[in-house]
Formats: C-alpha cells, structure tokens, sequence
C-alpha cells in the first residue's frame, strides 16, 4: 500500500501541487487524469522522489528515503524523443543501473532479453534508439521499467504515442504487473474511456488539486469533466458495461 | 544460452557477439596505435632504421650511443607525449559531449584552451618565471589559466542547477574573452615575443621531456580512475536527463564532477604541448560511430582514436617539410576531418 498524505509541491513561487492525500492499494491500477498542466506529471516524479516535495509517502508501511524510492519505485517519463545510439537491448539493461560493472553478467543480459520478449521487441535488439520508431521506443523504455522490478510503476502517458494494438499491450502488460506482482501501479492518460476501462482507481487532478478520487464511474461524471477540463462531456455505459466518454464541446 | 540465441530470430548480432566486435574494434585502435607509433619515433631528421629503433626501445644497453639518445631523450617523450594528450582530449571530448548532451561541444568550444592560450602568452610576455621551475613557468600559466576558464563556467552553471545550455553559453562567452584577452597580449608584443606566442598557440610537441610526459601521464591516469566509478551512469545520461534521474542518476552531480575531470584532463593536456583542440571534437565521434555509446567500451576507444590521430598528425609534421617539424596543431585537422568524413558517409551508425 502506497500512502501519501498532505504531498505539496512548489516550483519557485507557483505552488503546483497541493494538499495532495491519497492511498494506493497493491494489486490495483489507478488512474490519473486532468488537463495539460494540472500536475499529473509533478505529482508521479514528486512520488518517484525525483523532485523536492513536502509531505509523507509510505510504502508498505515505511516512510519512504530518495534511496529506497529509487529502489522500488519506478517512473516512466512521458518524453520518447531520443538523439542517442544506444541499442534497445542496452537501454532496457541499464534499467538495472545499480548491478551493472565492468563486466555484465549473462544472467542480467538473458533477463533483458526476457523482457524485450514480452513486448515482442527481440528483433529490435539490436537497433538504436534513433533507428526505431516513437512507438517502439515508448515500449522499449516500457520494458525497461519492467526490468527494474518495481513495486510501486508510474507511468506518464505511456500509451500516448502508439496505435490502438500497442495501447492493449501496455495497458495489459501494466494489469498482469499489478496482479503477478501485487504491485502498485499509477498511469496518467488522456484518454479516458481506455482509462476507465483499465483502472481500478481514478483520482481527477484540478489546478494541483485533487477533484474527484474513487471508482471511475463515480470520478468519470459530466459535473467532474466540465470542472476538470472545461468540456461538455457525455458519460454512457455501453452494451457490455464499459464506461464511455464522448467529448462534446469546449466550455468558456 | 539457448534463450539467447533464441533472442535474435532477425540474424541481428546477440550482446556478446556485439561487445565482441565492439572489443575487436578496440584492439585494432590499439595495434595500429602501436605501429603509428613506432612508425612516429622511426621518422624524422636523423635517418634511423627499425631495427635500431626497436632494440633502442627495448634494450636501450644494446644500442648504438646516438640511436640511443635520439630515441630515448628526444623521439620517445615526443611520441609518448603525443599519445597522452591524444588520449586526455579523445576522453575529455567524449565526456564533454555526453554531459553538454551536445556534439559539438569539446573542451575547445568551451574556452579552456583558449584560457590556456592567454595564460600562456601572458607568462612568455611579461617574461616572468617560477622560482624554482623556470622551465614550467609556461605551462604552470597555461594550467592556471584554463582552470580558472573552467571555474568560471563552472560556477554560472552551478548557479543555474547545472544546466548543459547554460554551460554552452557559458563556455562559448569565456572562449570569447579569452580569445579577446589574448588578441590584446599579441597586439601588446614585440615581434620577437609575438613569434614565440605564436608559436605556443600553434600547439608543438617539441617540448615534450621526461619532465612533464609524466605529469600529463599522472593527471591522465588519476582522471580515468576517478571516472570510473560513474562509467555506467554517464552511459545511462545518453537517455536523457529525465530518464536517467529516473533510473537513479544524480544528473546534477555527476554533471558537475565531470565537467571537473575534463577540465583538468584538457588544461594537462595543453599546457605543455599548446592550443591542441580539435582532436576534442573529432575522437570522440570516431570512436562513437565505430563502438556505441557504452562508456566500458567508448572510453578506450576515444583516448585511443585520440591518441592515433596525434600520432598521425605528429607524423605528417614531419615528413611535409623535410628536416624541419611543423607545429602539429595545425596538421591535426588535415588527419582528422577527412578519416570523420569517411566513417560519416560510410558508416552505418549515426554519429549522434
């Protein structure tokens, strides 16, 4: 269980988060939605202990360190462009940057190559990064993430640059870590019919803030998407149950 | 090991047969970096023949006097001192790239030789020595100088929490004063001082000795050692900044402890030997273009493509004129650009 209580984070003079208190059950996904700029990004990194915050985060329990959130817990930034030539098969090894020495053992490069198969991503191996595409890259890092064996994954936009297919297999790959390794897993997506369909949990972020946090029925209403996003919106169910967002105009 | 060869249904090379090759490539460098350099103590005004030269190399007892002399006291410190600053700027060049996340930085885009240039000319025109050392006097300022180049980046770049942009600018405004503040030394000089400040700017291998080969050799070897602990993140750096924090880099840190080692890796390699710069720029995409970018494997690879286009230039400055030696920074760009030419239209990987 990942807890965290009265997160604040201030950029500057801008407060960007605040008062953020939610708890996160292993084995669940939740998702985080809100508009560009609402603090979705801020709030995975300041979890991931990658920027300066105030306030508590337990895991399991324990108050987290830097260390031991670098240890178990693993952020997924949004960004896929790359200038660099490293190969794929060498960017999901450096997932385990911390075991790495002067000599790799063959151990880790088969775990490696394990995990590039799981995203059917072996005969990428040994491209560079610049050579494959947005998408490939997006699950390429992906795989890396999964390298690292997290307990607690946050993903930034992970499906963002991919088409429909791979959007399944991140999002499925994401619910078998969750449920394999009862790990906790936060996602911030756009689309929210998918993310509705996918997660357990959704919290709704506004200005920093949190609007909304529960089942997704009860976050995804046309009230919390006009207030978050300044849309009207209508929320159906369709035939076989799934909760569907159809986006009707913006509000001023 | 079956999983692994399982692992690439597209006949693309598996990890160990790519480090392999990587390896291979490596121990090339190193063969030819040999040859180059026997080839380099062979050459020169005095006619010496292979023979002579290898048993003065290794067993000088045996050797003619002469041979002996020519070899040991005068081509050997030249040639050694050739491969160290080749390699101290093929790995302060690599570096430098990796942490500006910038190919066309290198220490010389950043104003460090330009500081060692000033410093220098300032020393041979105001004519003041050491006390003790007075045949260090000019390196000592050259030395000082870069130092206080990189120092200057340094604490803009700290200010602004280490950002690679704000080192750019930083360094290409000091390359700028510096230039500037040499200009006016020159401009200040009598002809006779202006000849040897030139002369010092053109980067010369002549005043390599047993004396200060070391000395480079020792700020190399303390260099390397204290990179090494940070081999795999500067490799990790390659993702990106974000990335890399988010895998356990300290990206501000590491930024700022390596622009230290580079700086002094350069300002070492330069006092002595003068305004060498470009070999900064070239080595490092040589060696990327020919072996990735894993730090275990870049690293030698760039002091070694460093180190053979010394040797090379060093080389070509002797056999252009006949009987005299040109200054070797101005023939290191005739070797460089064309080899990163060749491997930029030939080479499968892209250089960045």
């Amino acid at each position: 269980m990942l807890e965290i209580r009265n997160l604040n984070v201030t950029y500057k003079v801008a407060t960007v988060l605040q008062d953020i208190s939610i708890t996160l059950e292993p084995g669940q996904i939740t998702a985080l939605i809100g508009c560009n700029g609402s603090g979705k990004s801020t709030m995975l990194k300041a979890i991931a202990g990658l920027l300066p915050m105030s306030g508590q985060i337990r895991l399991a329990g324990q108050a987290l360190t830097q260390e031991t959130a670098h240890q178990n817990i693993t952020y997924m930034p949004q960004e896929t462009s790359a200038t660099s030539s490293l190969t794929v098969l060498e960017v999901v090894l450096l997932g385990r940057l911390g075991s790495l020495g002067m000599i790799v053992p063959k151990q880790l490069v088969n775990e490696a190559y394990q995990a590039l198969s799981a995203f059917g991503l072996l005969s990428l191996q040994a491209r560079t990064l610049d050579a494959i595409s947005g998408g490939q890259r997006q699950l390429v890092y992906l795989a890396q993430a999964m390298f690292r064996n997290p307990r607690v994954l946050l993903l930034d936009e992970p499906t963002a640059a991919l088409d429909l297919r791979h959007q399944l297999l991140v999002l499925e790959t994401m619910q078998r870590f969750a449920v394999e390794t009862n790990g906790v897993v936060v996602v911030a997506m756009h689309d929210l019919t998918l993310a509705a369909q996918f997660s357990d949990q959704m919290i709704g972020l506004n200005n920093g803030s949190v609007q909304a946090c529960g089942k997704p029925e009860h976050v995804m209403t046309s009230d919390n998407l006009r207030e978050m996003y300044k849309i009207e919106a209508e929320v159906n169910r369709t035939m076989l149950g799934h909760l569907q967002v159809t986006p009707l105009r913006a509000t001023h | 090991m079956t999983d692994t060869t399982v692992a690439h249904p597209s006949g693309a090379p598996n990890y160990q047969a790519l480090m392999a090759r990587r390896l291979s490539w490596l121990f090339g460098g190193v063969v030819l970096l040999v040859i180059s350099g026997i080839a380099d103590i062979l050459i020169g005004p005095a006619f010496l023949n292979v023979g002579d030269v290898v048993m003065a190399l290794f067993s000088p007892d045996s050797a003619a006097p002469m041979v002996r002399i020519i070899v040991h006291d005068i081509r050997l410190p030249m040639t050694l001192m050739a491969v160290l600053v080749g390699m101290s700027l093929g790995v302060a060049g690599v570096h430098m790239q990796t942490i500006l996340n910038n190919p066309l930085a290198s220490p010389y885009t950043l104003g460090f030789s330009a500081a060692a240039g000033f410093g220098a000319a300032l020393a041979i025109l105001t004519g003041i020595t050491l006390p003790f050392l007075p045949i260090m006097t000019v390196p000592v300022a050259a030395f000082l100088m870069s130092s206080f180049a990189a120092f200057l980046v340094y604490g803009f770049a700290r200010m602004r929490a280490m950002s690679p942009e704000v080192m750019v600018l930083a360094g290409i405004a000091t390359l700028f004063l510096f230039q500037s503040l040499q200009s006016m030394v020159q401009y200040l000089a009598s002809p006779e001082v202006l000849q040897a400040i030139v002369f010092w700017l053109f980067g010369s291998l002549l005043k390599a000795s047993w004396t200060n080969v070391p000395i480079v050799a020792g700020i190399f070897v303390i260099c390397i050692m204290a990179l090494m602990p940070n081999i795999w993140q500067l490799t990790a750096l390659r993702l990106g900044d974000e990335r890399a924090a988010a895998i356990g880099v300290n990206v501000r840190n590491l930024r700022a402890k390596v622009f230290i080692i580079v700086a002094l890796l350069t300002a070492g390699a330069v006092a002595f030997v003068g305004t060498i710069g470009f070999i900064g720029l070239v080595a490092p995409h040589i060696a990327r273009i020919l072996v990735g970018e894993d730090q275990r494997i870049l690293l030698p690879m760039a002091a070694i493509t460093g180190a053979l286009t010394m040797t090379l230039a060093s080389i070509l400055s002797k056999i252009i004129t006949p009987g005299g030696v040109i200054p070797i920074g101005i023939v290191t760009a005739v070797i460089g650009v064309p080899f990163l030419f060749t491997l930029i239209i030939y080479g499968h990987r892209r250089h960045w």
